[in-house]
């Protein structure tokens, strides 16, 4: 059966959402995000003779999405390592300054996780991939997803230093509030 | 999403694992106190021993509970960033590219 044209253009365009959120996540840049999307349909398209029917089309999706950005990767390391280095210094300075879990941090922590890890958490984590099509989306061993979850979970903790019972609950932004409102309604 | 969560599911086994780690030092530990002393000296050591172990075992307990609530929070903002991009419209590129592909395969 082919399933070529008309078929195959609607699921892959129902795809797209999902497709965009992965490599989003995985690379941390829309744009580069949308041309590994844009590289993955075009493969996809023009390989589909290896894509076995009644299998996963989602998970072959992600495979090719996934293996066309860490040859990019590999291509580029040099220079994403440099960029690394950069953000990590940036980070160092940032979270300990604010009581709370803000979503650019979280960003900026993500997008430091080396990129197997991050991978194996979004998958997951996120696209809700069972450790088994994860780990064969990926091309290892179910455990080596587990241990890489694991290490990405342990090391978002880390770098995002939210290691005290102090930064939860009623935390410093309250207590800003507080102080602010206190200050702002002092009667004359 | 099918709720499955990188977050929470496997934290709950290592948590299981880090509990059984530190059962099991325990336990290996108390022999390690058989000495060539009197019962006297033997409950001395059972009672502190546990002692200066418990301390550890419960700022370990404290850690789980803050990496729970905390690794939950995390999974909510993984997910937060993957749903928000999936809820947005395809990008017309997209759309064009799936078109064109389309024509070229009607062509041949």
């Amino acid at each position: 059966m082919n399933i070529h044209s008309g078929p195959l253009k609607q699921a892959l365009l129902g795809l797209i959402p999902n497709l965009r959120a992965f490599a989003v996540s995985l690379c941390g840049d829309v744009e580069r995000a949308d041309d590994l999307v844009q590289e993955t349909l075009l493969k996809a398209w023009n390989h589909l003779e290896s894509f076995q029917e009644g299998t996963n089309l989602r998970a072959w999706l992600f495979t090719i999405l996934r293996n066309t950005y860490f040859s990019d990767c590999r291509r580029r390391r040099r220079e994403v390592e440099d960029r690394e280095g950069k953000k990590a210094a940036e980070l160092a300075i940032h979270p300990g300054q604010q009581g709370h879990l803000d979503m650019q941090d979280f960003r900026r922590a993500l997008n430091l996780l080396p990129p197997d890890q991050r991978e194996a958490l979004v998958l997951v984590g996120a696209a809700g991939f069972s450790y088994e099509e994860a780990a064969s989306v990926s091309g290892c061993a179910v455990g080596t997803i587990k241990s890489r979850v694991n290490r990405a979970r342990t090391k978002l903790t880390e770098m995002l230093g939210v290691n005290t019972p102090r930064e939860f609950g009623p935390d410093s932004s309250t207590e800003a509030i507080v102080a602010r409102t206190a200050g702002g309604t002092r009667l004359p | 999403m099918n709720g499955k969560n990188g977050f929470t599911g496997p934290s709950g086994a290592g948590e299981a694992q880090m509990k059984g780690e530190s059962g099991g030092g325990r336990r290996v530990r108390q022999p390690a106190g058989k000495r060539p002393g009197g019962c006297a000296e033997a409950d001395v050591e059972m009672e502190t021993r546990p002692d200066m172990q418990r301390a550890p075992r419960h700022d370990s307990q404290a850690t789980g509970m803050i990496d729970r609530s905390l690794q939950a929070q995390l999974g909510r903002q993984l997910r937060a960033i993957f749903e928000g991009i999936e809820e947005e419209p395809v990008p017309e590129r997209f759309v064009k590219l799936l078109e064109a592909l389309e024509a070229r395969e009607k062509q041949r």
